[in-house]
């Protein structure tokens, strides 16, 4: 699976490689994809919008 | 266990970040960054219905981040169930203390009670994690 750019900021489900649906809203996403058969094998992805990835600490 | 780097598309280039696919209470909630600057694991708030866990608000804390900035987050008030599982492999299983924060987008996997648990290599030219419990 690819965080694609056009999806940054959703949630994404996907099936393997296969994005099947995505949504500004995770619960809206979880009921769109509860109607399916398959969906034990969906994964819920959010994509991320910034290059902000840092570490940080417990001090304060 | 070994996993590929999730491709991200930014505006700037194709970047490849180091995940884990988890499960978390059983919930499939994708892929988490392994943060070995993290001291705790922080979920996204929106997480929480899902994971039919409460916050301890009493026990919320205040971390410092990288540029110099503070932000809260709040303890679930019980342990979770972590799982990584691999087609081929028995799943690797702990219980851990995660925190969520309102201003969250991506799971951030830390070090308390869940990177400590791991034995984790990180090979960059093979844009590769591999992942194993002692």
């Amino acid at each position: 699976m690819i965080f694609s750019r056009k999806n940054a900021g959703k949630w994404v489900a996907s099936k393997g490689e296969k994005v099947v649906a995505t949504s500004k809203k995770l619960d809206v996403l979880v009921k769109k994809i509860d109607a399916r058969k398959d969906k034990k094998s969906i994964r819920f992805d959010k994509v991320p919008q910034h290059l902000n990835f840092v570490g940080f600490s417990y001090g304060i | 266990m070994e996993f590929n780097f999730i491709p991200w598309e930014t505006d700037v280039a194709m970047e490849y970040l180091p995940m884990l696919p988890l499960q978390l209470n059983g919930f499939p909630v994708g892929n988490a960054l392994v943060d070995t600057g993290a001291t705790v694991t922080i979920l996204p708030m929106e997480l929480l219905g899902l994971l039919c866990v409460d916050l301890d608000k009493k026990k919320s804390i205040t971390m410092s981040h990288a540029g110099g900035g503070t932000f809260s987050v709040i303890p679930a008030s019980t342990k979770i169930t972590y799982c990584i599982e691999h087609s081929g492999f028995r799943p690797i299983q702990w219980n851990g203390t995660v925190f969520f924060s309102a201003r969250q987008d991506t799971i951030l996997l830390g070090h308390y009670e869940c990177l400590d648990q791991l034995v984790l290599t990180l090979d960059g030219p093979k844009k590769k994690i591999r992942v194993e419990q002692k």
